[in-house]
């Protein structure tokens, strides 16, 4: 296999992982005590995954379809809201990853933070400023979820590594 | 991608930092005083002001907010919520009851507010 359409093919089956996370992070029922809105951000690995092996523009790509998603099963708030969400926190692990080699789990919680900040920056946009009342729980909930994203890639990268390296990404 | 490290000690300092943020928010949020007016906003516009220590007990209304999703919001001597809402997640329901000033249910497809402001308890508030 070529190793452009390889990456094609890796592309593909993050982006199908990443909906996949999505769709299955609906169906949880919300805990009682969690802030509103709050959600694992399961899909968040795959985006820093895609963020650290197929570059930036990949990863991009990942968050508009994800934003995407959103919009089509959840409407329009939520879509914009997952959009600039995941671009923010995509553009942010990036940097961290990349430019700043920063560890996985301080990835995942840079991750976290920056799209619940940019959520919480289109909220206030669309609603009013009060909505800023939120940011401690936003704040506690996304050192949480980017603490667990972070420990699941450093636990699933192996295993991934073993499929881009068969997908052609790497020669070795 | 590379091996990577799960956690540097060299990263403390930032997670100490975000604790401190976090830990000093949560606290300016629990001294925060009792509020004693709710204010209803749709759109950014004020809809419904309710002196909360002037009500003799529990008040419902019902409103219409944007995208026609309806809610019925509920004021009681001490605080306010959002009792029920058409739209699809909930989020506002689930905030809960809301006492304190500066605290806000917030349900964002149908643009609706609901936020706790104390008149009296403080003079002005600057961000």
């Amino acid at each position: 296999m070529s190793k452009k359409s390889g990456i094609m093919a890796l592309g593909g089956l993050l982006g199908a992982l990443a909906l996949a996370f999505s769709f299955l992070e609906g169906l949880l029922p919300p805990v009682p005590g969690m802030p509103p809105g709050a959600k694992l951000g399961l899909s968040n690995i795959v985006t820093m995954y895609a963020a650290g092996s197929l570059g930036l523009p990949w990863a991009l790509f990942l968050a508009v379809l994800k934003g995407g998603f959103a919009l089509l099963s959840r409407g329009v708030a939520a879509g914009l809201m997952s959009l600039f969400g995941g671009l923010t926190s995509t553009v942010c692990m990036w940097v961290l990853l990349k430019k700043t080699g920063a560890s996985l789990m301080l990835t995942g919680i840079g991750g976290a933070l920056a799209h619940n900040l940019a959520q919480l920056g289109i909220a206030c946009l669309i609603t009013s400023p009060a909505a800023v009342g939120y940011l401690p729980f936003l704040l506690i909930f996304g050192v949480l979820t980017g603490m667990l994203t972070g420990t699941v890639l450093k636990l699933t990268l192996p295993a991934l590594e073993q499929v881009s390296k068969v997908l052609g990404q790497r020669k070795s | 991608m590379e091996e990577r490290r799960l956690f540097s000690r060299k990263e403390l300092p930032f997670l100490a930092g975000i604790l401190a943020i976090i830990i000093g928010l949560l606290l300016i949020r629990h001294f925060s005083p009792q509020g004693s007016r709710a204010v209803v906003e749709v759109n950014g516009l004020v809809r419904e002001v309710r002196e909360l220590s002037a009500l003799a007990g529990p008040e419902t209304l019902a409103l219409q907010g944007e995208n026609g999703i309806s809610l019925t919001v509920e004021f009681t001597p001490r605080g306010a919520r959002i009792l029920e809402s058409s739209c699809p997640d909930k989020n506002c329901v689930r905030t809960g009851s809301i006492a304190r000033v500066g605290e806000a249910a917030i349900c964002l497809p149908g643009r609706v507010v609901l936020k706790i402001d104390g008149a009296g308890a403080v003079d002005a508030v600057t961000y």
